[in-house]
C-alpha cells in the first residue's frame, strides 16, 4: 500500500482509508454510425474494501458499461480506473486476463458456465488458468465452494442439468474460486425468481461479512436496499450515491 | 486431468460429426501423400534394384554375324564393362485356340553362365535356375498366364513354315526384357544346340549386348561407348545395322512411372491443399461457435496463450487420429497396388519399407498443415476481448448483412428456395472456402477426364497413319501382284495395299554424322493414311524423290525444313531427296519415320512391285469379324507357303497401347475421386456448420409451422445450389489444369506435349457427381435440422 491513486488535478483520493476501487473522471464514448454516444460521463467513484455496492438505473443508463470499466472488460475513453492499486486502464489485454482471474470474481447475468464441463470442473477452471492453488488442492476447494452453495450433490452434473438458480450459484462459486478480494455481478438475479434471488443476496451478504468487496448491478430496488450503498446511474452519470438510502425522483 | 484439458477432450468428443469430418479431412490428405509417396519411392527403388541386379546391358548393337574371336576384342574397348553376344531365331508360338504369338528365341550356352542381362530364378531367393536341356525352352514368368506347365510341349512355327516342338524346361524371371503384356511378343531362351536345330547359329552372334563399366544412366556416355564398340566391330569386318539405346541404366518401366509419380505427386498435394481449405473452414466455424466461451474463459482469468494452447491441442488431436489411421492404410494400399504394378511391369517387389521421408511428409500434413490452416482463425478469435465475445455488438453476429435486393428477388422462385439461396451467401468466407474446395475438385476431375480424352485423341491421331484393319508383314519381299489378289479373294476383305518399310540414314549437312530413320512407302493412291500436316504438302502420285518428314526427325535434325534437299543412305547407297512436307505424329517414334512414294522407292532399290507388307481393309470393322478374317488370312498364307512375320490387328494394337496409359489413367482417377471426396466433405461440413449456426432460426421456422420436408428442402437446395455454382466455376478452372496435365504427362511419357483436348464427358460426369455429392453432403445436415424440436432449438446456447 505504498502508491496512491492520484486524480488528474493532483488531489489525493477522498474518504478515510484507501479506496479499493477508484474511478477518476471516467468518460466512455461508443462510436456508432450516428456519431459518438456517451455511455459514461465524468464518473468519479471510490469503493472501499468490504463495501457492498449496488448500482441501479434504467435500461441503457450505462450500468454494464460502468462494470466493464472496473473489470477491464472495456476501457475508458478518458480517465483512470484503479483496482487494488492496479491501473486497469493501462493493463494489456493478456495481463489483464491473469490479473482479473486473480483479483476479480465475475458473475454474469446468464451464468455463462461452459456447457461441456461438469459443475465442479467449471469451478476448477479459473484455478487451472491462474494456477491459484496447488494442483492437488483445486478439486477439494471446488467441492468446498459447492458445499457452501449447498450444491455438493450436483458436483458432477453438467450445467444444463441444473436449474437457473443452481447455475447462478455455481457461477458465484466459480467467481470465488481464486479467492479474489472483489466480486462483480451484473444482474445476478435478473433471471431468478424472487425467492431464489433472495437466497443469492443472502450469499452476497455472507461474503461481505467474510471481507469481500461486492459490486452488483440490479433492476430490483428492494434487493438493492440490502446492499450497504446504492449508486443510481442515469444517462451515464452517477446522479445519486448513498449508503443504503432511498432515491428520489427516479421511477422504477 | 485438469479442467482445461477436460474441456479440450469434451470439445473433441462431444461434437462427433465435427470431429469425424475434421479427422476425415486430414485423413484424405495424409492418405494421398502417403499412398503416392510410398508407391513412388518403393517402385523406383525396387524396379531399378531388380533391374540392376541383372547386370543389364545399356545398349544393343545389331550386326552381321560376329564370332567369339571378334567378340573378345570388344572387352578392351574403353568404357565397356561387360559384353555378350547373342543370336536368336524368330518364330510364332502356336496356341491351342489357333492364335499365333510372335516369339523370339535367344540362344544361350547355360542360363547360369550369362554375364549381361542375367536371368533370375522365377521366385526371388530360390537358389538355382532350371536346367536347360536340348529341345527345351525357358519362359519368362510374365507369361505364366498362358498356362503352360513345366514338361508341356510348345509348337513353334519357324519363318520357313516348319513347326518345331520344344519342351518347357521351366520359368525364369527376365527383368531386362519387356514382357509380353506390354510388347505383344514373347522373348524366351533355348540353348545353343537347340538354336542351331531351329535354324539359328551358335557360332555367330547377331546382336551384341553392351554394358558400360560406369555411368550407366548417362545417355551420352553410353552412346559414345556403344559407338566405339560399333567402330571396333566394323574394323573387325562386321557390318553394324542398328544401335538400340533405350533409357540406359533404368528398367524399361522407369520412364512411364516417373510420369505417373510426378502427376500423382501434384494431385496428392492438391488434395492436401484442398483439405487445408476445409480445415480453415471448419476451424473458422468452430471458433465462431466458441467465441463466447473464449470470452468467459478470459473473464475468469484465461490468458490468450493458454486458450490458444487448448485449441492447438484440439486440432493436433484430430491430426493424431488421422495420422494413426491414414499412415498404415496408405502403406497397406500402396503395397497392394505396388504388387499389382510389379506383376504388370515384371519386376520384383523388395522388402516392404516404411520410408522415413514419407512418414515425415505425412506428419507435416497431419500436424503442421492443420495448424497453419487454423492459425489465423485461431489467432483472431483467441485474441477477442471479453466485451466483443459477450456483447451483442461485437463478433458473433457480425457480417450477417441481408442482401439489399431481397425484395426484388424473382417471383419464379418459391419462398423456401429464396431462403436457401439467400442463406448460401450469408457466410461469404465460408462459401468461398467451400466453393474453392469443390471447384478445385471439379477442375481436377474434369482435367483428368480430359486427359483420358487426350489419350484417346492421341491414339486416333497415331491411327491416322495406320488406318488398315489388319497388317501382314512378310519375312521377305513378295510380288504385290501375287499376294494382293490372294488376300483380296478372302471374303470380307475389301482391299489390300502393298507397303514398303525400309531402314535408312539421313546424312547431316556437313556429311559427318548420320541419323537412323525408317522409310515408309505407301502406294501413291493409298487411302490408308490421313496425315496431320504442319507444313508443306503430302506426297502426290507424280512425286519422285519427295519425302514428308515428321516431328520426330525434326527433334534430332531441327535444321530441316520444307524445300530442303537431303542426302540419305539406303541399303549402302546414297540418294538425294527433297522435303515437300512436314507431318506431326504424337508420341515418341524411334527411329523417326519418313514417308516416300512406294513406286519411286521400290524402283530405287531395284525391287519394283515387291512389297514387305500388306495393309488390309475389311468390309466390316467389328473385332470379331476382323479376327475371323485374320485367322483365315493366316491359314491362306500358310497354305501358299508365304512367310509371314506377323499379322497385327488394329484393335489389338489399340488394346496394347491403352493398357500402357491405363495404369496412369486409373491412378489419376483414384486421385480425382479423392479430391471429389474432399470436396464432398467440405460441403458436408459447411452444411452442418450452417445448420448448427441456424439452429435457432430453424426452431423459429418450426414454431411458425414449417414441416420436416420444408426444413430439409431449405438445406438441400442450398447444398445443391453451392454444388452447381462450384460446377460452373470448376469447368473454367479445369482449362489451365488440363493444359498443364496434357503438357506434363505428354512430356513425361510420350516425350512430347500432348494436344490439348476438352471434352463434354468430364463436364457432364462431374455435373452428375456434383449433384450426387451435394445431395449426400446436405442430406445428413438436412435430416438433423428437421429433427430439431422447437424446445431443442431454443435451449441451444
Ligand atoms: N458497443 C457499443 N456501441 C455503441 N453503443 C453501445 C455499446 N455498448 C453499449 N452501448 C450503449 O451505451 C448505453 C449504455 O449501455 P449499457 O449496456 O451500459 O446499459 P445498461 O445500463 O447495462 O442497460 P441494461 O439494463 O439494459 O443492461 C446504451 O444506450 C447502449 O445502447
Ligand atoms: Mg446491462
Amino acid at each position: 500500500m505504498l502508491t496512491l491513486p492520484f486524480t488528474k488535478n493532483g488531489k489525493p483520493a477522498e474518504n478515510n482509508g484507501y479506496p479499493l476501487i477508484s474511478l477518476r473522471e471516467v468518460d466512455k464514448l461508443y462510436k456508432t454510425a450516428v456519431g459518438d454516444f456517451p455511455a459514461l460521463v465524468n464518473v468519479d467513484l471510490d469503493i472501499k474494501a468490504g463495501e457492498f455496492v449496488s448500482v441501479i438505473g434504467k435500461s441503457g443508463s450505462g450500468k454494464t458499461t460502468l462494470l466493464n470499466m472496473i473489470t477491464g472488460i472495456d476501457r475508458p475513453s478518458e480517465g483512470e480506473v484503479w483496482v487494488n492499486q492496479t491501473a486497469v486502464h493501462e493493463l494489456g489485454e493478456n495481463k489483464m486476463a491473469r490479473w482479473r482471474g486473480n483479483n476479480l470474481g465475475i458473475v454474469f447475468q446468464f451464468f455463462q458456465l461452459l456447457p461441456m464441463l461438469s459443475v465442479v470442473e467449471n469451478i476448477m477452471l479459473p484455478m487451472d488458468f491462474c494456477s491459484a492453488f496447488p494442483k492437488n488442492e483445486r478439486k477439494e476447494r471446488a467441492l468446498e465452494l459447492l458445499e457452501e452453495m449447498e450444491l455438493a450433490d450436483h458436483a458432477y452434473k453438467l450445467p444444463s442439468a441444473l436449474s437457473g438458480g443452481q447455475q447462478q450459484r455455481v457461477a458465484i462459486a466459480r467467481a470465488l474460486a481464486n479467492n479474489p478480494p472483489v466480486i462483480i455481478a451484473d444482474e445476478p438475479t435478473g433471471n431468478l425468481d424472487s425467492k431464489t434471488a433472495e437466497r443469492v443476496f443472502g450469499l452476497f451478504n455472507e461474503l461481505v461479512a467474510q471481507g469481500k468487496t461486492i459490486i452488483i448491478v440490479t433492476h430490483d430496488r428492494e434487493m438493492a436496499k440490502r446492499a450497504s450503498r446504492v449508486a443510481l446511474i442515469s444517462d451515464g452519470e452517477i446522479v445519486s450515491d448513498k449508503p443504503n438510502g432511498v432515491h428520489k425522483g427516479e421511477k422504477a | 486431468m485438469s479442467s482445461r484439458w477436460k474441456k479440450v477432450w469434451a470439445d473433441f468428443w462431444a461434437n462427433k460429426t465435427r470431429t469425424f469430418l475434421m479427422i476425415l479431412t486430414v485423413i484424405v490428405g495424409v492418405f494421398a501423400v502417403g499412398f503416392n509417396n510410398n508407391i513412388g519411392l518403393q517402385m523406383n527403388r525396387d524396379m531399378d534394384a531388380d533391374f540392376l541386379s541383372a547386370n543389364p546391358s545399356e545398349s544393343t548393337v545389331y550386326v552381321s554375324p560376329v564370332d567369339d574371336d571378334l567378340l573378345v576384342t570388344l572387352e578392351d574397348v574403353p568404357g565397356v564393362g561387360a559384353i555378350e553376344g547373342r543370336s536368336d531365331v524368330a518364330g510364332q508360338l502356336l496356341l491351342d485356340d489357333g492364335k499365333k504369338v510372335v516369339i523370339s528365341l535367344d540362344g544361350i550356352k547355360d542360363p547360369d553362365q550369362i554375364h549381361v542381362n542375367l536371368l533370375k530364378p522365377e521366385v526371388s531367393g530360390e537358389a538355382s535356375l532350371p536346367a536347360l536341356g536340348n529341345k527345351e525352352i525357358l519362359l519368362d514368368r510374365s507369361i505364366k498366364s498362358f498356362g503352360f506347365e513345366v514338361g508341356d510341349m510348345l509348337n513353334i512355327e519357324l519363318a520357313n513354315g516348319k513347326i518345331r516342338e520344344l519342351r518347357v524346361a521351366g520359368y525364369i524371371h527376365d527383368v531386362t526384357t519387356i514382357p509380353y503384356n506390354m510388347m505383344g511378343s514373347i522373348t524366351a531362351y533355348v540353348n545353343t544346340d537347340t538354336l542351331e536345330w531351329l535354324g539359328g547359329s551358335s557360332a555367330y552372334y547377331s546382336k551384341i549386348l553392351v554394358s558400360v563399366s560406369e555411368n550407366p544412366t548417362d545417355s551420352q556416355h553410353v552412346s559414345d561407348v556403344t559407338q566405339a564398340v560399333a567402330d571396333r566391330l566394323e574394323k573387325g569386318g562386321a557390318s553394324v545395322y542398328f544401335i538400340q539405346i533405350f533409357n540406359p541404366g533404368h528398367h524399361f518401366g522407369w520412364e512411364v512411372t516417373q510420369g505417373v509419380i510426378v502427376v500423382l505427386g501434384v494431385l496428392s498435394w492438391m488434395t492436401v491443399f484442398l483439405s487445408a481449405f476445409l480445415i480453415v473452414n471448419t476451424i473458422n466455424s468452430l471458433m465462431a461457435q466458441h467465441s463466447k466461451q473464449i470470452g468467459i474463459m478470459k473473464a475468469i482469468g484465461g490468458q490468450t496463450h493458454q486458450i490458444m494452447t487448448m485449441y492447438i491441442v484440439l486440432i493436433l488431436s484430430f491430426g493424431v487420429v488421422a495420422f494413426a489411421l491414414a499412415t498404415p492404410l496408405a502403406a497397406y494400399l500402396a503395397k497392394m497396388v505396388l504388387v499389382g504394378m510389379a506383376g504388370w511391369l515384371n519386376f520384383e517387389v523388395g522388402a516392404f519399407t516404411i520410408f522415413p521421408q514419407t512418414v515425415v511428409q505425412q506428419a507435416i500434413v497431419a500436424f503442421i498443415i492443420p495448424l497453419l490452416a487454423a492459425l489465423l482463425p485461431l489467432w483472431n478469435t483467441a485474441r477477442i476481448t471479453v466485451r466483443e465475445a459477450l456483447s451483442d455488438y461485437g463478433l458473433g453476429n457480425g457480417g450477417v448483412k441481408q442482401p439489399k435486393k431481397q425484395t426484388k428477388d424473382s417471383r419464379f422462385l418459391s419462398r423456401p428456395v429464396r431462403i436457401s439461396i439467400r442463406n448460401t451467401f450469408r457466410r461469404k468466407v465460408r462459401l468461398v472456402l467451400t466453393l474453392s474446395t469443390l471447384v478445385l475438385a471439379g477442375a481436377i476431375f474434369v482435367a483428368v477426364m480430359n486427359l483420358f480424352g487426350t489419350f484417346d485423341k492421341t491414339m486416333q491421331d497415331v491411327e491416322k497413319y495406320f488406318l488398315a484393319d489388319i497388317n501382314i508383314s512378310f519375312n521377305r519381299a513378295y510380288r504385290y501382284e501375287k499376294v494382293a489378289p490372294m488376300v483380296e479373294a478372302v471374303p470380307g476383305v475389301q482391299r489390300a495395299e502393298g507397303w514398303m518399310m525400309l531402314g535408312g540414314e539421313i546424312i547431316s549437312a556437313d556429311e559427318t554424322t548420320a541419323n537412323e530413320l525408317a522409310f515408309v512407302a505407301p502406294p501413291a493412291d493409298s487411302t490408308l493414311i490421313e496425315p496431320i500436316l504442319t507444313d508443306g504438302r503430302w506426297l502426290l502420285p507424280e512425286d519422285e524423290n519427295a519425302i514428308v518428314i515428321g516431328n520426330h526427325l525434326l527433334s534430332v535434325r531441327p535444321d530441316l525444313k520444307v524445300g530442303d534437299t537431303t542426302k540419305m543412305n539406303i541399303l549402302e547407297r546414297e540418294s538425294e531427296w527433297i522435303i515437300v512436307g512436314i507431318y506431326r505424329m504424337p508420341g515418341n517414334v524411334v527411329p523417326p519415320l519418313v514417308y516416300a512414294n512406294y513406286e519411286y522407292l521400290s524402283r530405287l532399290i531395284n525391287a519394283p512391285g515387291e512389297v514387305y507388307s500388306l495393309r488390309i481393309i475389311t468390309e466390316t470393322h467389328n473385332d470379331a469379324s476382323v479376327k475371323e478374317i485374320a485367322s483365315q488370312l493366316q491359314t491362306l498364307m500358310d497354305a501358299n507357303n508365304i512367310q509371314v512375320g506377323n499379322i497385327q490387328l488394329a484393335s489389338e494394337w489399340r488394346l496394347q497401347q491403352t493398357q500402357q496409359t491405363d495404369v496412369l489413367v486409373y491412378f489419376m482417377l483414384v486421385m480425382a475421386i479423392l479430391t471429389a471426396v474432399v470436396g464432398g466433405l467440405g460441403l458436408m461440413s459447411t452444411m452442418s456448420i450452417n445448420t448448427l449456426e441456424r439452429t435457432r432460426e430453424i426452431g423459429v421456422m418450426r414454431a411458425i409451422g414449417a414441416s420436416n420436408f420444408d426444413i430439409q428442402k431449405i438445406v438441400l437446395v442450398e447444398g445443391l445450389f453451392i454444388g452447381l455454382l462450384s460446377w460452373m466455376a470448376g469447368i473454367a478452372f479445369s482449362i489451365p489444369i488440363t493444359s498443364a496435365l496434357t503438357y506434363g504427362v505428354g512430356v513425361a511419357i510420350f516425350k512430347s506435349p500432348l494436344p490439348f483436348t476438352f471434352g463434354m464427358d468430364g463436364i457432364l460426369l462431374w455435373l452428375f457427381l456434383t449433384i450426387i455429392i451435394a445431395t449426400f453432403a446436405s442430406a445428413l445436415p438436412a435430416r438433423r435440422a428437421s429433427r430439431l424440436t422447437v424446445r431443442d432449438t431454443l435451449a441451444y446456447e
